[in-house]
């Protein structure tokens, strides 16, 4: 079934990630076509739920995690695609948070689900929510890529380090996981 | 001076300008410093980086209509449909101008790079020496406020220590440094203009990490300061002002220069004398856009030499993979050089090069492309991690020598909102600089070898954001555009000052060199 993406979609040959050394240009991702209908209502908690399966990042930030759910929840197609991740990988969320699989498998998704997970892993990762009617920054310093190496490196441009630092190692456990 | 508004009217507002207002602004000149762009503020220009959403140089400065800049994306859109995006020197309009957005290092030219031509049968000779700019190298130091070591001149002699003491390397810096010791190689501290402690009212480097395209705390040097310290003096300072046509008495003096609002009104004014201090590529595009009758190919350009001998650095970056943690990109995004490759005999058949240890290791790039690969979403944040522990690279500046087709032109069919024509470049890269290229590329490629590091993959840029070169400095008019004073050879009252009096380019990044020319024709204008 192919259906004509509504105007809000980002269409998938937009979906280009530059490599241009230091620039952001991230993936508009594909919407593809798909049933639009307005869903249930998703509880934030569940939504939170999904956001750390996807992410592996257990200390998401609170604010960044509202303005997201807001805004998913604003977009005609939102609602139901969360619902529809939601019931892929944690089958029996309202009585468990247990996902149907302990790590997330990208090709358990269809395109559909497979679009809407990497939509929502693109803002968390980048802290920008890119969309065709226009990007927007939801939070610079929570973006993932930044918030989840601070162990490591002070966020760009937001350093609270005194002269020098740079000389030592950072303190902090050699892992080569993230945390979660 | 009753039949003039200033005794010196300075055109562009960067470190060259900046540093000259100051200079005649303390002598009692009269001085007017124009300047197309407008004012930075710091702190909004930081807000705006973080919103952006395409983190390039240009990201936290405003676009002003009236005044077009390149456009890191597309490149066609200022330089016209020629230019290859491999070459696309960027720069701003504002007053500091690109001192906003650069690395902050100041090596000094090495006095070989002077007399290329005496030396290594390539290139040209300079009118000046190296002896004659280093008095005013020590001045520039002061100005910008270098963080150096001063037992280490490295290759430059020195007649006075830095300002202040070194930026310390970084763990990576020094753990790159112990290994490429079993090479023979050395790795020290490049001299920066970035505060190794409190100077000038300028707070010490916190390592942000964005050098490029801001320091958040004005811990490096941006020429706004010396703006400042020239208005406070004295100077005039008008901005939003793009000045669009110099014009000359049949004798040759520049009696008048017009320049444009951003309301599109034309204004004039009247000067004893003129200085170009507007970007190489800038200051070209004035002087040919200041044709007349009398002066058909332009001002200052009976040579024909105007735009000409335009030269960048070329600049590849080399990316490898340490097996031991080595936390690239923490501090300041460049802090090391690897010596070797400035100067040589190795020049009379290849171009030299400046190596430096990048700390800047583009988070966001890497996170864009992990997530282009959907089987690496699962684990994006470890193998983010693993980047930002193991990642590090090496890269070098090559020198590229001039040559008369290499040259920046108006294109009469591409106006800009003022209704100016916009420049063109026509620029390809010479065999001396590609076989430079190439020398350099394999040399690091053996240094990540010895490292027992994985070379990852190497990019390459014709541009390092130096223009230089299209008003040339020389003893001889019919080869160059102005004279060792910087006076144009067919202008007695107008001078210019920039990257674009360099009759050569050497390896070195050119602001300081730039800051010692412009406190030189400061000494000389004073003495006049």
């Amino acid at each position: 079934m192919k259906q004509e993406a509504p105007p809000c979609a980002i269409d998938l040959t937009r979906r280009r990630l530059s490599i241009a050394i230091a620039s952001l240009l991230l993936a508009a991702p594909a919407l593809p076509g798909h049933v639009w209908a307005t869903g249930d209502v998703v509880s934030k908690q569940h939504f939170r739920t999904l956001c750390i399966y996807l992410t592996a990042f257990h200390r998401l930030d609170e604010t960044m995690l509202q303005q997201i759910y807001d805004i998913l929840l604003h977009e005609p197609w939102g609602r139901e695609h969360i619902r529809r991740l939601l019931n892929k990988l944690f089958p029996d969320i309202e009585h468990s948070a247990k996902p149907r699989t302990p790590y997330f498998v990208v090709r358990n998704l269809d395109d559909a689900e497979r679009w809407f997970a990497g939509h929502i892993l693109t803002t968390w990762m980048t802290g920008i929510y890119y969309h065709e009617t226009g990007n927007r920054t939801i939070s610079y310093e929570h973006a993932l890529m930044y918030e989840s190496l601070k162990d490591i490196r002070p966020v760009p441009g937001m350093s609270r380090e005194s002269f020098g630092f740079w000389q030592h190692p950072p303190h902090t456990e050699n892992t080569e996981r993230a945390d979660g | 001076m009753a039949d003039y508004d200033c005794d010196t009217l300075i055109i562009g507002a960067g470190v060259a300008g900046a540093l000259l207002a100051r200079e005649l602004s303390a002598a009692g000149d009269k001085v007017v410093l124009l300047e197309a762009g407008d004012s930075v503020n710091r702190e909004a220009a930081t807000q705006r980086y973080r919103q952006a959403w395409n983190r390039n140089l240009e990201a936290p400065y405003e676009r002003r209509e009236w005044a077009p800049i390149p456009d890191s994306e597309r490149p066609a859109a200022y330089y016209g449909p020629y230019v290859d995006r491999t070459f696309n020197p960027l720069f701003l309009k504002a007053i500091g101008g690109s001192t906003w957005h650069w690395t902050g290092i100041t090596p000094r030219f090495l006095p070989a790079d002077f007399a290329l031509h005496s030396h290594y049968g390539v290139g040209v000779d300079w009118p000046i020496t190296y002896n004659d700019l280093e008095p005013y190298y020590v001045l520039a130091e002061k100005a910008l406020g270098v963080a150096g070591d001063s037992k280490d001149p490295q290759g430059s002699p020195r007649s006075a220590p830095y300002p202040m003491p070194p930026i310390p390397l970084s763990y990576s810096d020094r753990l790159i440094a112990g290994k490429l010791a079993g090479m023979g190689l050395d790795v020290a501290p490049f001299p920066a203009a970035r505060n190794s402690q409190a100077y000038d009212g300028r707070p010490a480097c916190r390592g942000n990490g964005t050098c490029t395209p801001l320091c958040p705390i004005g811990a490096s040097y941006s020429a706004d300061h010396d703006v400042r310290k020239a208005v406070r003096l004295g100077t005039h300072l008008i901005p939003r002002a793009v000045a669009y046509r110099l014009e000359a008495d049949r004798q040759g003096n520049i009696h008048t220069v017009h320049y444009k609002t951003p309301d599109k009104a034309g204004h004039t004014l009247k000067a004893r004398r003129v200085v170009l201090a507007c970007n190489t590529i800038e200051t070209a595009r004035l002087l040919l856009m200041s044709r007349d009758e009398h002066y058909p190919a332009g001002i200052a350009n009976r040579s024909g030499m105007v735009g000409r001998n335009l030269m960048d650095h070329t600049i590849f970056m080399t990316t490898f993979h340490m097996r031991e943690p080595i936390y690239a990109g923490r501090g300041p995004q460049s802090i090391a050089t690897i010596r070797t490759g400035r100067d040589g005999s190795f020049r009379k058949q290849h171009a030299a090069a400046k190596l430096f240890i990048s700390n800047d290791v583009n988070i966001h790039q890497y996170m864009s492309r992990i997530l282009d690969h959907e089987e690496q979403w699962s684990e994006a944040l470890s193998l983010l991690r693993e980047k930002a522990i193991h990642i590090g690279h090496i890269g070098a500046e090559i020198e590229q020598l001039p040559d008369a087709n290499n040259r920046i032109e108006l294109d009469e069919q591409r106006p800009d909102p003022l209704g100016l024509p916009l420049p063109t470049i026509h620029f390809h890269s010479s065999r001396y600089t590609l076989d430079g290229l190439k020398v350099w590329q394999e040399n690091v490629a053996k240094m990540i070898r010895h490292m027992d590091a994985r070379l990852e993959e190497s990019h390459v840029s014709y541009s390092s954001h130096h223009p230089s070169g299209t008003t040339r400095m020389g003893d001889d008019p019919a080869t160059s555009v102005v004279d060792r004073h910087c006076r144009a050879h067919d202008h007695p009252n107008l001078f210019m000052v920039g990257g674009h009096v360099f009759p050569t380019m050497g390896t070195a990044n050119p602001t300081l060199t730039i800051a010692a020319l412009s406190l030189r024709l400061a000494r000389h204008l004073k003495q006049q």
